[in-house]
């Protein structure tokens, strides 16, 4: 339940690239961006925004490291290596094909 | 793509598994961060401390899921898992050293001997030969059976005739064995020598270290004065001096100029060769058809080919020359002419392949015993384990996570056996080098412990693993899925489990007795051998060879001059009984043989004259060697070069023509000789070459009427042979100071020195064949205790109802001889298949001999009841009292 469809998972991915590119976040800060972005579209629970987070860090996507946050408290941030960046862009290209793609189709009329 | 991974990958792979707290504690801190900040804000929603943090712990969902959904990201937990596994099965080893000890001592043996031979197997049979592309390297022998050519080689035409005609070889080369006198410097020595064709070097792709290759213009007769030395006679003869290139030796009296040195490895045709001189070929020389001829295949040319190609070139050219086929006439169009060409390798290898291969089988069986062995062991410690195995499924490990703990300490345990194992192998081979035993299996020199064997070994300690491992993991798994139902998982696995242990040692006595009987067929066919006679009585004779060089003895009547006065002094010296020469002593490792013809027994037109060795002996030879002589005379000093010819058959000859055996006054003459000699004598049959062959025709001629410079001495003495040695020496120093003696031996050890290989295989296979017993002993003695300490409970009450111990006894000893008799049938048939591949290794044994098939099971039921009545002894003193606590 607590682990987002195979679609989702990807998609998630993409949003946490796409947010780490304008600047390092930590955790807490990410799933407060994504609730602010996407609104309860995308059902992810806090908890399992870090299997995701640790996956794409094992990846080699993206890296961590430790910094004082907002409240002056030590928090583990994560940032875009460059490989993430390239990966991003793949990606988000990936992304608007298939959502334009999709789009075509479903707004065809007189199929 | 992968590879950039790897550069920030590797460092988080290596910190997870080696900072593996320190990534724990940060994740922790993450996700505490992430809820703390949680709390806050819903603390700041004005939430009541408590409901701010279950709130909060409910939108994180399962943290410890969440948690170990991170750390499968780190992907190191399949070799984290394997650390604390094998950490574990260390510590379960410790805690039980006798366990521990007896199976990597089992598996140490098994593993090692297996190693041992692997490694000599590897480097006689597999390992390319040590030239450049020697996968490419052939063998020509020249055939025609009826006239007794098949196993000799081709004559110096025959190599021409290949030589310019073919087209499959990138390069054909000739070569000889030979001897040369070397002379002139501190004492007179005999050189073992080979003389080659100028292509000989290339066709192997070896040049000499120093100097260089014969030319071509080199190899003719006359112009071939030149040498080229090995390495080991340059370091022992001339200290490694380089100035030796340029300078003479004297070589048969003819000075001989070196003009190169072998490398310190190159060992061909045979480590023993010492120099290499030309051939001086002449094209025209249809005999004799001793030279080995040897060829480097076109790339893509195949041995089939090859020989082909060079059959035809030999077959036509039989019909234009018929001496090119040794005969007179052109061979009939059905003549059974042809060229055998064999890869040099199998010629190397020669016999060796069957006993090495008899070998190698022997050993893994004896690997097999020792893996059921240790399977018994860990089914029987498994039983005192299940509480252990119990308790973690309960706790929900899952079945195959418990089935890889064992499997781990399966492999921990073959591990270790198997590094004990290299190390015996490692001791093994430089024992088994040192036997002098193994001086004739060819490539010894190359046999190591190298990359391919280790390969070879922790392949197949995996396999043991696997295969020891197997029982006791396939139990545990039985029992995790049974786990539910506690009390049927208890009993119904420890009967599967005997079930097992029952199969396992009847397995181990099967194996057993294939061993045992393949054992006991060698040495009854050994036992068979020594008691054969070759003939002669070897016991008491001296032997040594002699050449004289043609430029000192040309003249005919020269050499038998200097025979005939050494062997006058010879027979004078304190201690010799007679003395005698013969141009090829029995057993000496060489044959020369003839076609000949009887009177009487005229050949038909392109008739083949048959074959009969021949030698050429003085008076006294056969007195010296003790060949009896059962008609007629021996020969005398007065059958002279100019008194009528005269011979001395053997009986198989004799009787072959004429019924009575009766030769005498009969007339026999060479095939290609119009000289009939009467035959005066005839001569018991004497073995050559070894004692299983069967007896040959032979035809002996005095020396007087054939002279021959190469001859041996031999000389029976009244006590031990080799004391006369020196004595013998300086009389031949007397008559020419320059006459090198050499290739000394007591003819017993000539006669011994061909039981060797057999001798080796015998003791290696009886020595695995014991060792087989040992184990198997030591695996019925394991599954009996088990089964008398299971029934230590009915025991006891069958005792306190009065029963008598000795029933007890047989009722253990009942239950171990169903146990080895289901082996033994089994083994009994599996022997009657397995013995078939002994078949050419037996001497007058049937590879089913009823004998061996009779006794030896039997010997192994009374060993293996030895060992069962240890604890069925254990059965009958079982003390009620204490049984009826028992559990």
């Amino acid at each position: 339940m607590s682990k987002p469809s195979d679609l989702v998972q990807g998609t998630l991915d993409l949003l946490i690239l796409k947010m780490l590119a304008l600047e390092s976040m930590n955790g807490w800060a990410i799933s407060q961006r994504l609730k602010q972005v996407s609104g309860d579209v995308l059902q992810v629970s806090d908890g399992s925004l870090y299997p995701a987070l640790h996956k794409l860090e094992q990846g080699g996507w993206i890296k961590a490291e430790w910094k004082a946050s907002e409240n002056n408290r030590r928090a583990k941030f994560y940032s875009l290596t460059r490989l993430g960046r390239k990966e991003l862009e793949k990606e988000a290209a990936n992304w608007r094909r298939l959502s334009a793609a999709i789009s075509q189709v479903v707004e065809m009329e007189g199929v | 793509m992968r590879l950039k991974h790897w550069f920030y990958t590797v460092p988080l792979r290596l910190r997870s598994l080696f900072r593996r707290n320190l990534v724990e504690q940060e994740l922790d801190e993450e996700l505490r961060y992430h809820l703390e900040r949680q709390i806050e804000v819903n603390l700041a929603r004005g939430m009541p401390a408590d409901e701010a943090r279950y709130t909060a712990l409910r939108a994180m969902g399962g943290i410890e899921q969440h948690k170990e959904s991170c750390r499968d990201t780190r992907h190191v937990s399949f070799v984290e898992d394997l650390a604390r596994d094998l950490g574990y099965g260390l510590r379960v080893l410790r805690k039980n050293p006798g366990f521990a000890a007896i199976a990597v001592l089992t598996l140490a043996l098994g593993v090692g001997a297996n190693t041992a031979i692997f490694s000599v197997v590897y480097g006689v049979l597999l390992q390319p030969l040590p030239y450049a592309e020697g996968d490419r390297l052939v063998t020509l022998i020249q055939a025609y059976p009826q006239m007794g050519l098949d196993t000799w080689g081709i004559s110096q035409a025959n190599f021409a005739l290949y030589r310019d005609q073919n087209h499959v070889f990138e390069n054909i080369a000739a070569f000889r064995s030979a001897g040369f006198n070397l002379t002139g410097g501190a004492s007179p020595e005999r050189l073992q020598a080979t003389s080659v064709t100028a292509e000989f070097f290339d066709v192997l792709g070896v040049q000499p270290g120093w100097g260089r290759a014969f030319l071509l213009e080199e190899d003719a007769p006359g112009k071939n004065l030149v040498c080229i030395l090995s390495y080991a006679l340059w370091q022992r003869r001339f200290g490694g001096d380089p100035q030796i290139l340029g300078q003479s030796l004297v070589l048969n009296g003819t000075p001989t100029v070196v003009v190169g040195i072998m490398p310190s490895d190159f060992a061909y045709p045979s480590r023993n060769t010492e120099i290499w001189l030309p051939l001086g070929l002449n094209p025209q020389r249809t005999s004799p058809y001793t030279h080995r001829g040897i060829a480097r295949l076109r790339p893509g040319v195949s041995v089939i080919q090859a020989e082909e190609e060079t059959t035809r070139i030999f077959r036509n050219a039989a019909q234009e020359n018929p001496a090119i086929a040794g005969g007179a006439a052109p061979p009939p169009p059905d003549a059974d002419i042809k060229t055998i060409v064999r890869p040099l390798k199998e010629l190397i290898i020669g016999e060796t392949k069957t006993p090495l291969l008899v070998l190698l089988g022997a050993v893994g069986m004896v690997l097999l015993i020792a893996c059921a062995n240790v399977a018994n062991l860990l089914l029987a410690r498994a039983a005192s384990r299940a509480r252990e195995l119990a308790l973690r499924f309960v706790l929900g490990a899952g079945t195959g996570r418990v089935v890889r703990q064992l499997m781990t300490e399966s492999m921990l345990l073959a591990l270790i056996g198997g590094v004990a194992g290299v190390a015996i192998a490692w001791w093994g081979v430089r024992l088994l080098k040192q036997l002098p035993a193994l001086g004739q299996v060819p490539r010894l020199a190359e046999v190591s412990i190298n990359p391919v064997v280790l390969a070879f070994t922790a392949a197949v300690v995996v396999l043991t693993g696997l295969l020891f491992g197997l029982a006791p993991a396939l139990r545990a798994r039985k029992m995790g899925l049974q786990a539910g139902v506690r009390e049927g998982a208890r009993s119904s696995a420890g009967r599967a489990s005997r079930r097992m242990n029952d199969v396992l040692v009847a397995a181990q006595f099967a194996l057993c007795l294939v061993l045992l009987i393949g054992a006991g067929l060698l040495l009854k066919s050994f036992q068979r051998l020594l008691s054969v006679s070759p003939g002669f009585q070897p016991e008491n004779v001296l032997s040594m060879r002699l050449a004289l060089p043609e430029s000192k003895y040309e003249a005919a009547e020269r050499p038998v001059q200097f025979f005939d006065s050494l062997l006058e002094r010879v027979r004078g010296l304190p201690g010799v009984r007679s003395a005698g020469v013969v141009s090829l002593l029995p057993f000496s490792g060489g044959s020369t043989s003839d076609g000949f013809i009887v009177e009487g027994h005229d050949l038909e037109s392109g008739g083949v004259a048959p074959n009969s060795q021949d030698r050429v002996v003085s008076p006294g030879y056969f007195q010296t060697l003790g060949i009896p002589l059962l008609r007629g005379r021996d020969f005398l000093p007065s059958d002279r070069a100019d008194s009528p010819p005269v011979a001395i058959v053997d009986e198989t000859l004799a009787r072959r023509y004429w019924a009575d055996g009766d030769a005498i006054g009969k007339r026999i003459r060479y095939g290609w000789s119009d000289q009939w000699m009467t035959i005066v004598g005839v001569a018991a049959g004497v073995k050559h070459l070894d004692l299983r062959e069967t007896l040959e025709p032979h035809v002996y001629y005095p020396y007087a009427q054939g002279p021959s410079r190469q001859m041996y001495l031999t000389a029976r003495t009244v006590g031990e042979p080799a004391a006369i040695t020196a004595a013998i020496r300086s009389e031949v120093q007397a008559l020419d100071a320059d006459l090198p003696v050499w290739g000394v031996q007591p003819l017993a050890d000539a006669v011994d020195q061909t039981l060797n290989n057999q001798r080796l295989t015998n003791l290696l296979l009886t020595a695995f064949a014991m060792l087989a017993v040992l184990l198997a002993s030591v695996g019925i003695y394991g599954v009996m205790s088990l089964y008398v300490s299971n029934r230590t409970n009915e025991f006891g009450i069958r005792l306190a109802l009065g029963a008598q111990p000795s029933a007890l006894l047989r009722s253990v000893l009942r239950q171990g001889l169903a146990l080895m008799l289901s082996g033994v049938a089994a083994g009994t048939v599996a022997a009657v298949i397995m013995t078939r591949t002994l078949a050419s290794l037996l001497y007058e044994v049937s590879a089913t001999d009823p004998a061996v098939f009779f006794f030896v099971p039997l010997l192994l039921v009374a060993v293996a009841l030895l060992a069962c009545s240890i604890p069925a002894r254990r059965a009958m003193r079982v003390d009620p009292m204490v049984a009826l606590r028992h559990e």
